[in-house]
């Protein structure tokens, strides 16, 4: 095996030059109905949007490109696609390229981010922190370094599997093999691509929130929203089981057992409308 | 010329002969990228657009009417988009919509040498037209950007000035906005005859308005400041009436709509050094002039205020 840190610098380098990420097909093929149909709106359009992190991250990026916009600044669709319009939407539709080969289990991981974007925007609003829909963007893109992997090191990220399974945790298996796990390599390519510095320190931390530097608290609710997701069980990520809890959390984001029991019971509703979704995506996959 | 200065330009041409004796002699002076996938073309122009664009027109047809909604839809004025056609694609190109587009067609028969001149004059011919400011002629937004992210990395210090007028919209109200355009215009003279007396190391631009912004040597600065001060007040009687100069102030309303005596026009300037790894950002350091301006505004007449902030 490579030694991780001059491995590190060659992941970091390939995603330095990564054009963009493929999108999944049935994803495509929706937002283009909807386009087509002169009955929809804007907002039914970026709704449909915020439900994939990969588009999202590529209208973001759009938005924030110092070319278009302001960089930095724009940080939900919403926001975005009234900076970018319709016809511009189609475009970089057009040009997205797909995803050749997606097996089920790796709709698994779309799967889970909707359901830590829903969390977090549930937490948002019940600790009243600002921009709910900001914060849920955040929870979409959190595990946007695993599609990183899945697209661009799927060698690498076959082998980090068989090391999870080995017994090796998760975030020790990617530095055994990447020298940088997926929070930091998403994090890195939001960078890149100028996302707003919250959403790449709430991607960054969310494993580790020694990293949380300007937006503690949002960082220790995306933290919370991921460990929510995967003790209800939805989707799967490379964790099959808990991720460990980061102790930091608790006492930048308190929050009461009656909270928590709140939190479950609004976020149950929620992922029973998503799953709608995610079943289409996967029958339309097969 | 390093290859981070040089314009970026792609091209979408054959892969054959005459045209990669074009892209041996564009890559002298350009950053040159070839695309042969419509999709990749686009998607490229989406995220990081070239200056200019020649475009085979008998390569692909789709793609062509994309790029040029791409540019309708974000008005990018400053992206040339060329068109490489025969004697046949000639009589093909009658859609109005399309000719509003484009900056230049150039034929298969060209030279080489002939298709670089002509892409050197479209991309200056574009940067005049589409960025200087129409009343003063100096370089707009866009050129200014561009010197502003040049100036962050620049290894001698400099400063960056932000020019604008106490009370203009008062004496806009007043005079006429053409009365107005006037004092902008000498305004400019005035700027660009001392900075550029004293260095040709310099920058001036027209933000807009009477907002201005001039890049110059550090040392040089204070001093520029002073001079354009002076010949500012020296110039203003010229534009007041012998009533409002023998008062010595503006009778006007103020944004409540009561009659109040206003100060007379004047000059203020925000001076914010730049040293190389002090800024990442054009928009930090516009941040701090707008704190600096907040200073300088408080006080009375022409004044120029220095961030000595580290």
């Amino acid at each position: 095996m490579a030694d991780p840190l001059e491995k590190r610098k060659e992941v970091k380098k390939k995603i330095r030059k990564l054009e963009g990420l493929p999108t999944l097909p049935p994803v495509v093929r929706k937002l283009n109905a909807l386009i087509e149909d002169e009955r929809s709106s804007l907002c039914q359009i970026a709704e449909l949007i915020e439900k994939d992190q990969v588009i999202t991250t590529k209208v973001l990026r759009l938005a924030n490109s110092a070319f278009y916009g302001f960089p930095r600044k724009v940080a939900t669709v919403q926001q975005a696609m009234m900076l970018l319009g319709i016809n511009v939407l189609k475009i970089l539709i057009i040009t997205s390229s797909i995803f050749e080969i997606i097996s089920k289990e790796d709709v698994k991981l779309w799967e889970h981010s909707i359901g830590v974007a829903a969390c977090a925007k549930i937490i948002a609003e019940m600790k009243e922190i600002s921009d709910p829909q900001e914060i849920a963007t955040a929870g979409l893109l959190h595990d946007l370094g695993k599609i990183i992997q899945l697209i661009a090191f799927r060698e690498d990220y076959e082998e980090v599997r068989r090391r999870i399974q080995g017994g090796v945790p998760l975030l020790k298996a990617e530095l055994e093999v990447f020298g940088i796990d997926h929070a930091e390599m998403g994090a890195f390519l939001m960078y890149q691509w100028n996302l707003p510095d919250r959403l790449i320190e709430m991607v960054n931390s969310h494993h580790d929130l020694s990293r949380a530097k300007k937006f503690k608290k949002e960082c220790a609710l995306l933290h919370y929203a991921d460990l929510f997701v995967q003790a209800r069980g939805y989707g799967e990520t490379t964790y099959h089981r808990l991720p460990p809890l980061d102790q930091r959390a608790l006492s930048i984001l308190k929050l009461t057992p009656s909270e928590i029991k709140e939190i479950f019971l609004k976020l149950e509703p929620r992922l029973y409308e998503l799953k709608f979704f995610t079943e289409e995506l996967k029958k339309e996959l097969d | 010329m390093s290859n981070k200065e040089k314009q970026e330009i792609f091209l979408f041409l054959p892969r054959r002969k005459p045209y990669t004796e074009w892209v041996k002699i564009l890559k002298e002076d350009f950053k040159v990228k070839r695309f042969y996938k419509p999709k990749d073309l686009l998607s490229s122009i989406l995220f990081s657009p070239p200056q200019a664009i020649i475009y085979h027109f008998q390569l692909e047809r789709r793609a062509f009417e994309t790029l040029l909604q791409l540019k309708k839809n974000f008005n990018l004025v400053s992206l040339a988009i060329i068109l490489v056609l025969d004697e046949k694609g000639l009589e093909e190109l009658s859609d109005e919509q399309i000719l509003q587009l484009l900056d230049d067609i150039l034929f298969t028969t060209s030279t080489p040498l002939e298709i670089k001149l002509r892409l050197k004059i479209c991309l200056y011919r574009l940067t005049r037209i589409s960025d200087n400011n129409p009343l003063t002629g100096l370089p707009g937004n866009v050129s200014i950007m561009l010197a502003m992210t040049k100036a962050l990395e620049s290894e001698e210090p400099l400063a960056v000035g932000y020019v604008d007028l106490d009370n203009f919209k008062i004496y806009n109200d007043l005079y006429g906005f053409s009365a107005g355009d006037e004092v902008i215009k000498n305004l400019a003279r005035i700027l660009q005859t001392t900075i550029f007396e004293k260095t040709a190391n310099a920058f001036l631009g027209h933000i807009g308005g009477d907002d201005f912004v001039f890049i110059v040597p550090l040392s040089m600065a204070e001093e520029i400041c002073k001079d354009v001060i002076q010949k500012f007040n020296i110039l203003l009687p010229a534009f007041l009436d012998e009533e409002d100069l023998k008062r010595g102030y503006f009778i006007a309303k103020d944004r409540q709509g009561v009659l109040r005596e206003i100060p007379l026009l004047s000059v203020s300037i925000a001076l914010v050094p730049v040293v190389k790894g002090k800024f990442k950002h054009v928009g930090e350091v516009s941040e701090r002039a707008a704190q600096v301006k907040s200073v300088v505004k408080k006080l009375p007449g022409s004044n120029y205020f220095i961030d000595r902030r580290a």
